[in-house]
């Protein structure tokens, strides 16, 4: 791996000594060292051939203030149902103030800092197990230095009974901050239920969030996962997420990536039992000079199991946007069925895409398919909308929302369904000739 | 009334219509028929406003309005109405919110209040009922999956939602069995009014054994050469077009 000399080294290095850990101080340090042998790579590295990591690595981090303290109000915007649990977390810190997740049966809702200080070994094998930071800077520093977050046991047999709503809102106090958020679900055997992340913040401050997620699901569990962006335009969002899952289960993974000027997201599902379906997909909207990378492997390791993903680009002005799916069938893994689609939809000459599409197969009896496109909006399409009466913009933006719906169409929890629409809905013009979407 | 007048029109500086004259009154319904290849499609794109044309010469004139100095959508609005030969599929789109937002993007240009959600519904119901049109189709994407014939009679229902005065329907006849083909003659037939005037582009008579039309004209090589009464259609339909096409060298 390619490196190049920078100073994140020496301000990783001051905030991991000033956060002293309890408990986990091997897989600190582990990730640690991890950072140092590769640190940011350079454009040259081909799993960062798209993402200049240049400019977060000139930057002198400072760690999240320990008494950060927001009010309600400042995250708003960014909550779904009032009444739906939720943690907040500002700057990495939680918020007991905004958070309302109480106790819910069969579920067991905990801070990982408490976690930790009380039972330090409680989660050895779990935590940091399948993020596979080793392979990833951003990764491995965030596993390096963070100091909170939140671990969901569900226990087995048991189901959520709503959503739980995790917010990491990032306020830009003092930067640039470098904040962690993580999250750990444990879904028990035959256990079900729904987490949705946040990543939320305004304002142009420079931060770096490196959040990661491990979802270890076992046998016959029903799970959707979902992380919606929306940060701040200075906010560098570089995220992790992990998944293992167990014979019959069937787990969803979707990443909306809104706002931000960099979301790149690495997403691993590793299908461990028979007749696993996991099921992962992608929306991001670019503008101006946003870019977005979506970084996809699904292991498939046992026979029987069936993996989806479906990824959709919606660019604009020079936005740019890179996917990278790998799907890997191991030995003996027969009868695997695997779908993975990349569609970019560009609406300016300037906007570029780019797909990388990877098979590694070593078993003879399975179907994988892949399929990329890149286009602009179909002109008879256009031209018989506007036979009908629908004015030109109106049109290009019915037809960017259909697009955008297929994917949108799968988000669940009608109140994320209904924000990713309206945040949609902001970023097309003449939205009002539009009728509302039932 | 539709009025076309001295019509010149090409594609790729390949001229398609060279210098049609064609006037519809309030209450009629003109046939346009001619071998393929004649223009009668490109008359039909070139009214609605495709821009992969372009009309070098002539006029569009709609009820006192120029159509070449509007937009598509604002012809639509203008009240000109073009059932497509090969309507476009459009996933992801339902049939419903597509029209929803089309009938109200009419009545916001015609500053008219919008329908709201039991109106559009009432509408729907009544205009279906008309081209006996499955309501179940109204939640598919916009034409996604439709039979030939479906996709017509969603064609000319769409035209009876948008009320529009003059109606072009460009070989609407084309892939329907004589079963379809009944119905959206009578969907078209109920919608004959006195305010309204129709052009129906069609390569063959059959149609017009349905939608028995006031005045036929045969469109040659981008021309109209010959203009009769509906029973000019079925000489046409005994004698073939090259008869036509024969007199019309003659003339030349």
């Amino acid at each position: 791996m390619s490196t190049m000399t920078n100073d994140s080294t020496c301000s990783f290095n001051a905030l991991f000594k000033a956060n002293t850990p309890e408990g986990l101080s091997t897989l600190r340090t582990e990730a640690l060292s991890a950072f140092d042998t590769m640190q940011w790579p350079s454009m040259r590295d081909e799993a960062w051939r798209y993402t200049d990591t240049r400019p977060i690595a000139a930057l002198d981090y400072t760690g999240a203030d320990a008494t950060t303290e927001i009010e309600l109000e400042a995250i708003r915007p960014f909550l779904l149902d009032e009444g739906m649990p939720r943690l907040v977390f500002a700057d990495g810190v939680f918020q007991p103030g905004c958070s309302t997740a109480g106790k819910m049966s069969g579920v067991r809702i905990e801070r990982l800092a408490d976690v930790l200080a009380s039972e330090p070994n409680r989660l050895d094998g779990k935590l940091g197990a399948h993020s596979d930071w080793k392979d990833d800077p951003a990764a491995a520093i965030s596993t390096a230095l963070f100091t909170d977050g939140v671990l969901i046991e569900i226990e087995e047999g048991c189901s959520m009974t709503e959503p739980l709503h995790i917010v990491f809102h990032n306020t830009g106090k003092s930067t640039p901050t470098a904040v962690q958020p993580r999250v750990l679900v444990l879904a028990g055997n035959r256990s079900n239920g729904t987490v949705i992340e946040s990543h939320v913040g305004t304002g142009s401050h420079e931060i770096l969030s490196t959040p990661v997620t491990e979802i270890i699901a076992g046998d016959h569990v029903h799970l959707d996962h979902y992380r919606m962006v929306r940060e701040g335009s200075g906010t560098w969002h570089l995220g992790d997420f992990a998944l293992h899952q167990g014979a019959e289960s069937e787990v969803s993974s979707c990443v909306l990536a809104f706002d931000g000027p960099v979301i790149r997201t690495r997403m691993r599902a590793t299908l461990g039992g028979d007749d696993g379906n996991a099921i992962l997909h992608g929306l991001a909207l670019g503008h101006d000079k946003r870019h977005v990378e979506n970084l996809l492997r699904v292991n498939h390791m046992v026979p029987n199991c069936r993996s989806r993903e479906a990824f959709k680009h919606v660019l604009e002005d020079n936005a740019t946007a890179a996917f990278t799916g790998r799907i890997y069938v191991a030995e003996g893994a027969q009868k695997t069925d695997a779908v993975q689609t990349n569609r970019n939809l560009l609406l300016s000459p300037t906007a570029r895409s780019t797909a990388r599409p990877q098979l590694e197969i070593y078993a003879d009896d399975v179907k994988c398919t892949h399929g990329a496109t890149t286009g602009e909006l179909d002109p008879d399409a256009m031209f018989y909308l506007q036979a009908r009466g629908v004015p030109a913009e109106a049109a290009r933006s019915m037809l960017v929302q259909a697009f955008a719906g297929e994917i949108l169409d799968d988000v669940k929890p009608p109140a994320l369904r209904a924000q990713a629409i309206e945040m949609l809905r902001r970023r097309l013009p003449a939205a009002e000739h539009l009728a509302m979407i039932e | 009334m539709l009025q076309i007048t001295n019509l010149h029109a090409s594609i790729d500086d390949q001229p398609i219509l060279r210098g049609i004259d064609l006037t519809i009154n309030d209450g009629e319904v003109h046939s346009l028929m001619g071998p393929n290849g004649s223009g009668k499609s490109t008359l039909a794109k070139v009214l609605a406003g495709d821009e992969a044309y372009e009309v070098t010469d002539g006029s569009i004139v709609l009820n006192g309005e120029d159509l070449l100095e509007l937009d598509p959508h604002e012809r639509s609005a203008a009240g000109l109405f073009m059932a497509f030969q090969y309507p476009v599929e459009i996933p992801g789109v339902s049939m419903k919110y597509f029209l929803r937002t089309a009938i109200n993007s009419i009545r916001k240009y015609r500053e008219l209040d919008e329908l709201d959600a039991y109106e559009f519904l009432s509408l729907v119901k009544e205009r279906a009922a008309m081209v006996e049109l499955d309501l179940d189709l109204l939640d598919r994407p916009v034409n996604g999956g439709f039979s030939g014939g479906e996709k017509k009679r969603a064609e000319v229902f769409q035209m009876a939602m948008l009320e529009p005065t003059a109606c072009i329907l460009d070989e609407t006849d084309s892939g329907l069995d004589i079963d379809a083909l009944r119905i959206v003659a009578d969907g078209v037939n109920k919608m004959r009014a006195d305010n309204r005037s129709f052009l129906v582009i069609t390569h063959y008579q059959r149609l017009l054994s349905y939608i028995v039309p006031d005045v036929v004209h045969v469109l040659v090589d981008g021309k109209i050469v010959q203009t009769g009464d509906k029973t000019l259609a079925l000489e046409l339909e005994e004698h073939g077009y090259a008869c036509v096409e024969k007199n019309n060298a003659v003339d030349a």
